[in-house]
């Protein structure tokens, strides 16, 4: 049965062919699928999917220097072959027409001027001017007066380099990726409740539930891959069934045994009526209780994370708080017997029947379940309270940490987990879960660093929302964003963030590949290299670690995020970024650059670079542009220094495996012990930490090493209402996210001739009554106003999207129709993360 | 240190002012896929679309892509219940519908045993074919296959 790869590629083609009659296939194509070795000078490797967190592998062709194809990698845990259309189209996301090849600096009378136009500029050229520009806001406001905004589509050594750059070397702590945007409840969620980030289960938990639960999560759409196992799991294992929340009916209702739509914010009420119902049918596990959870509540009335001035972070009594209490368990079943059956259905419009169907499902001992989210849930003003609450039931029941019982969190970017949050490139973190508030902390990292004592700032930096409103009120005056698309991603773009850059006092740096809404908006664009065009390593949602070898080289004068990253450390001396002060502490460093401190300190440059050094198991070479360029092995001198916060710092269980290891396999989940990867964390006979950590553990049980006494938070938190609710003004909810078709802002799935097509225009989806109460059909001409802004589009009332009255959807992958002008920047206090699916507007005809 | 650079960029933008004069003195604009219309403001309205018919099928691109699927599917329907993609495509009634019928490779497992009927995994068709709009793409693309 096993094939090689070649063998599996020209099998496939052959398919392909034969099947495809009336499709006009080339005589290339048919003789290479014959066999014939006309196009044996194709070179294929594997290389992760650059789109969501699912992390499928694809195998790259490459031919003279360019990408040729793509196709499902079979030899994949992840995705055995198969690919989503985007995942299909990978072969053209590098070849838009409007490529970037050279930095482009906004001039007048050939100086830099923030109201000139673009000009191209050398690298020496605009890192020099870049530099002196932070140079000043840090003689002027100190290092909070500069900021970088990441990503969790950086590589994993792009991260870290970003993270040592601005924690270590420029000595603030304002550096945040998008990932702020989409994953931050959910790491708030696990922090809380079980001290260390991501899932315990992995996706093999999509073969062994016996129901599997959407707490707002479209996977049919946004994890095709996993949708397509979750969907063979549902129609060939005897019993299995499918549950579905979400306040609008979408294409994954298509499986759904019992779809649910819940008013906006109401699943807060849902998931307390299932514990309800879970205590009152006595059902919880005592043993699993007493031996491995804490019940705790958590403070409430906690606001919006708005702006401190507006009216409803004056009024809430605990704006912000994350406090934790103690709670016993008959407190904790008083609190949520409020959560009736009766109750829930009134408030959340769901059929009480249904609701009981879905509490059931998690009562039953025999059944094995498998909750699954992404941006319902975290995209949400209580987006870490919800989180907690799904932990909650499956706590309550013992469903967890084994085959088909796993709350999982689903990612919405191919290295949210690996490089967002494990390399810690958040505004509080540190890498391997590490956070910079913790003396303790910031000693491992100071000493990993080879850094002076007291270099890292303990001050948490502005978080991404927080960053616009710094910039739009002048208190910082520098920003460079790497690998996302923050003018169309990000909230409330007119009232925050287009001030914000447009300030007279700013400085804002966007570096991509493509002529983005960020790019054209900045005063410095930076080329740069993506995708195959670096070797990179992402991890993905089940803790997936996975690597890629440079495929071809970028355009023009493109650099990878990385290069871009150690050169402009160079234009900083340590006297400059640290002070005489800290300096003095280690006189061996006077008059270096950041990059020889930070780079060339003897371990990230330890691993010698030539001509072949990197290989495939055939023998063929591959080129590496920045190690090629700083004369070492850049990516695997930072891997090798970063893996030593798995292992030196006071957090057990993140091991990795050597660099090495990587390249020859198709990832692995950490925690790596012994060249072994983990399926399911913190059980015995799963996880070997558990052993380690807690020797008299019994077999098969569970030990929650990443609190102190090895215990879980079972944390009880209420409904609050939503920061804002439809009036008579504003009639309708408005939200949104993303297509099937389209990935995030579309910066590459617009430029796929293919794609645009498949999905060519954000539209804005309605329900025909309230379509009909306008006077309006579909397809009209409408302009849809918040109190923030408005756009034009066409409505849509029988599409993929069918939503319930009151209700509208609009994706934000289009340019054109730039949907974050309506949202408000509102929070979860707690994460940080954006709610950017409720706010209210109205759609008059246009 | 500044004293330096700086000397040494003038020389290096002198320099290229003499080889390449266009380089510095005209600029083409910078447009995002708004074209010339900027973020503050509002958009064209698009046009309505309507799926692609295309007789014979639409031309792949590249070795092993998924087939676009080259007529509407407004009427298709996938459900628990239902797959009427199916109804003209299974390899029962392709024949009578003269319907281009799924390649070998849907009829295996994930564990790669061979089966009679479309694998459940890919069960659903739209999420790797997908209709065509009449429409021109944004942006040019480069790729060759």
């Amino acid at each position: 049965m096993k094939q090689s790869r070649r063998d599996f590629i020209k099998s496939q083609a052959v398919l392909a062919a034969a099947t495809s009659a009336g499709l006009s296939l080339s005589a290339t194509q048919l003789a290479n699928a014959k066999g014939d070795d006309v196009k044996e000078d194709i070179k294929w490797d594997k290389i992760p999917c650059r789109f969501c967190g699912t992390g499928c592998s694809v195998l790259a062709g490459t031919r003279d220097g360019r990408i040729v194809a793509t196709q499902g990698d079979p030899d994949s845990d992840v995705n055995k072959g198969l690919n989503c259309i985007k995942g299909y189209f990978l072969s053209k996301i590098m070849y838009g027409k409007d490529r970037l090849t050279s930095p482009l600096l906004r001039k007048k009378e050939g100086k830099y001027h923030k109201e000139g136009d673009f000009e191209e500029v050398s690298w020496d050229e605009a890192f020099d001017v870049m530099a002196e520009k932070w140079k000043t806001a840090i003689k002027d406001k100190g290092p909070s007066g500069v900021g970088m905004f990441g990503s969790g589509q950086w590589t994993i050594w792009e991260g870290y380099a970003a993270s040592k750059l601005m924690k270590a070397g420029l000595r603030t702590n304002n550096l945040d990726p998008n990932a702020r945007h989409c994953m931050a409840s959910a790491v708030g969620g696990f922090m809380r409740a079980f001290g260390i980030d991501e899932p315990m289960g992995s996706y093999d938990d999509l073969e062994h539930a016996d129901a599997f639960v959407l707490w707002g999560a479209n996977m049919a759409e946004m994890h095709p891959i996993l949708w397509s196992r979750l969907v063979d799991t549902r129609l060939t294992r005897e019993g299995a069934e499918v549950h579905v929340l979400s306040t609008y009916t979408h294409r994954s209702f298509e499986l759904a045994d019992n779809g649910m739509i819940f008013e906006p914010q109401t699943d807060l009420i849902i998931a307390n009526y299932i514990a309800h119902y879970i205590i009152q049918n006595k059902a919880y596990d005592k043993q699993f209780l007493a031996d491995h959870v804490n019940i705790k509540k958590t403070a409430t009335d906690i606001g919006y994370g708005l702006r401190p001035e507006h009216p409803l972070e004056k009024k809430a009594k605990n704006s912000g708080k994350g406090k934790l209490s103690n709670m016993s368990f008959d407190e904790y079943a008083k609190a949520v017997s409020k959560y009736t059956l009766e109750y829930a259905a009134e408030k959340s419009k769901v059929p009480a029947d249904q609701l009981e169907r879905l509490a059931k499902i998690y009562a039953d001992p025999k059944k094995k379940v498998m909750s699954l989210w992404t941006m319902g849930m975290n995209q949400h003003t209580r987006g870490v309270w919800m989180n907690g609450l799904v932990y909650n039931i499956h706590l309550l029941m013992g469903k967890i940490a084994e085959p088909g019982n796993s709350p999982f969190s689903l990612t919405g970017q191919p290295s949210a987990c690996g490089t967002a949050r494990e390399v810690g490139t958040f505004a509080h973190r540190l890498p391997a879960d590490l956070v910079v508030k913790k003396a303790s902390h910031r000693k491992v990292a100071e000493k990993i660093w080879k850094l002076p004592e007291g270099t890292i700032n303990p001050k948490v930096g502005y978080h991404a929302v927080l960053m616009q409103r710094m910039l739009k009120d002048t208190k910082m005056n520098c920003y460079w964003q790497m690998c996302n698309n923050n003018m169309q991603a990000g909230p409330n773009v007119n009232e925050e963030m287009l001030p914000a850059w447009k300030n007279p006092a700013n400085f804002i740096t966007v570096s991509d590949p493509y002529p983005t809404l960020s790019a054209i908006t900045a005063d410095l664009i930076l080329p740069t290299s993506m995708w195959a065009e670096k070797e990179g390593a992402f991890g993905n949602a089940e803790r997936r670690t996975q690597f890629w070898r440079q495929q071809v080289g970028a355009p023009g004068k493109s650099q990878s995020d990385l290069w871009q990253i150690m050169e402009f450390a160079k234009r900083f001396t340590v006297e400059e970024a640290w002070g005489e002060e800290l300096v003095a502490k280690m006189p061996e460093v006077k008059g270096k650059t950041l990059y020889d401190v930070l780079f060339k300190n003897g371990q990230v440059n330890q691993f010698p670079y030539k001509e072949g050094t990197v290989q495939d198991e055939e023998k063929r070479v591959y080129e590496n542009d920045e190690s090629k360029h700083f004369g070492y092995y850049v990516q695997k001198g930072l891997f090798e220094e970063y893996r030593r916060f798995q292992t030196e710092g006071p957090k057990p269980g993140h091991d990795q495996a050597p660099f090495d290891t990587y390249h020859k396999v198709r990832g692995l989940r950490w925690p790596v012990v012994d060249g072994k990867e983990t399926l399911w964390r913190y059980r015995e006979g799963y996880d070997p930490f558990v052993k380690k950590l807690n020797p008299n553990v019994k077999k098969g049980d569970v030990y929650f090493y990443g609190k102190k006494d090895g215990k879980a938070n079972l944390i009880f938190a209420p409904y609050e209402p939503p920061h804002e609710t439809p009036n008579e003004e504003y009639d309708l909810w408005l939200s949104t996210g993303r297509l099937l078709e389209h990935w995030h802002t579309g910066t590459m799935t617009n430029r796929v001739p293919e794609l645009h097509r498949a999905a060519p225009d954000a539209l804005v989806y309605m329900n025909p009554n309230d379509a009909k109460k306008r006077g309006l059909r579909n397809g009209a001409k409408v302009k849809i106003i918040s109190p923030r802004g408005e756009i034009t589009t066409r409505i849509n009332v029988r599409g993929r999207n069918k939503m319930p009255e009151g209700m509208v959807f609009v994706p934000f992958f289009d340019a054109r129709r730039i949907v974050n002008k309506l949202i408000i920047d509102a929070t979860d206090p707690l994460s940080k993360e954006t709610d950017y699916k409720k706010c209210v507007v109205k759609i008059i005809k246009a | 240190m500044n004293i330096n650079t700086s000397v040494k960029t003038l020389l290096f933008s002198l320099g290229l002012l003499t080889i390449q004069p266009n380089l510095v003195l005209a600029a083409d604009p910078v447009y995002s896929l708004r074209g010339d219309i900027g973020v503050d403001e509002l958009s064209e309205m698009i046009p309505n679309r309507r799926a692609m018919a295309v007789d014979g099928g639409i031309s792949v691109t590249f070795e092993n892509q998924p087939p676009l699927i080259p007529h509407s599917i407004d009427k298709t329907r996938i459900t628990l219940h239902e797959n009427s993609c199916l109804s003209c495509h299974s390899k029962k009634n392709a024949k009578e519908t003269n319907a281009v019928r799924p390649p070998k490779s849907h009829y295996y497992t994930r564990k790669d045993s061979k089966l009679k009927k479309i694998s459940t995994g890919r069960y659903f068709c739209t999420q790797c074919h997908v209709t065509q709009a009449y429409t021109k793409p944004l942006i040019g693309n480069d790729f060759k296959n």
